[in-house]
């Protein structure tokens, strides 16, 4: 999908998840899906077009590469893109994600962390996700998901 | 080493000004947010992060290739 075809695909005002996928390539800058990552975030959530909500999985995720690589300037710049950035936050693993992911995971044996993002985006609620597993869409049709999944790249 | 050294009285209701020198160093703009940090064990010692406007490419090198790098973590779950 081109950066263009994000601006009628994604609704104004309606909540984004953004799967780790897009955080990453948004972050890389320099991948195939990067700069539709980039009008995503830079163009909805920070003009505050759309709310933005990323999994707690997602911190995760985002933070394993630069702990382990030892650099703390990327572990900061991850933590205030995640935590700080504008019209930004971070929806937690409740209860309710959990038991939201055990359903969609039985019904489609998705692997875990993604039920729990898919999860995450009923709870929150978000009503689109945005990433770069062409295969989500057909998790969230099986499982009887009403959000609807954009990919990216 | 410290480039530019100014310095800047804390006034009424806590507001503080940038002392120009330090905004022209920075390129800083009128709208800019910035994360204030403390050590409460060097209360002397306050840090002013700014928080940028956009983060695309900020970890350039850092991931990629993104998607082998988190289908790694994802695949963790699975292992014993």
């Amino acid at each position: 999908m081109k950066a263009s075809a994000f601006e009628s695909a994604i609704p104004t005002d309606e909540p984004i998840l953004l799967d780790t996928s897009a955080v990453l390539a948004y972050l890389s800058g320099s991948e195939v899906a990067s700069e539709a990552a980039t009008s995503v975030i830079d163009g909805f959530l920070a003009t505050g077009r759309n709310p933005g909500i990323v999994s707690a999985i997602t911190v995760t995720e985002a933070f394993v590469r630069p702990m382990r690589a030892e650099s703390a300037t990327a572990v900061q710049l991850v933590e205030d893109f995640l935590l700080r950035f504008p019209n930004l936050r971070v929806e937690p693993v409740t209860i309710a994600v959990a038991r939201e992911a055990a359903r969609i995971r039985a019904a489609t044996t998705s692997p875990t962390p993604d039920a729990l993002i898919l999860a995450t985006a009923v709870v929150a609620p978000a009503s689109i996700v945005v990433g770069s597993d062409a295969s989500w869409s057909s998790v969230a049709k099986r499982s009887g998901l009403t959000v609807r999944v954009v990919v990216l790249g | 080493m410290t480039d530019v050294i100014a310095t800047a009285r804390l006034r009424a209701r806590n507001q503080l000004t940038l002392p120009d020198p330090i905004v022209q160093a920075t390129g800083l703009e009128e709208g800019a947010t910035f994360v204030v940090e403390v050590d409460a064990a060097d209360p002397d010692v306050v840090r002013l992060r700014r928080v940028r406007t956009s983060y695309a490419g900020a970890l350039k090198g850092l991931y990629e290739p993104s998607a082998e790098y988190l289908e790694g973590e994802r695949s963790g779950w699975d292992r014993r």
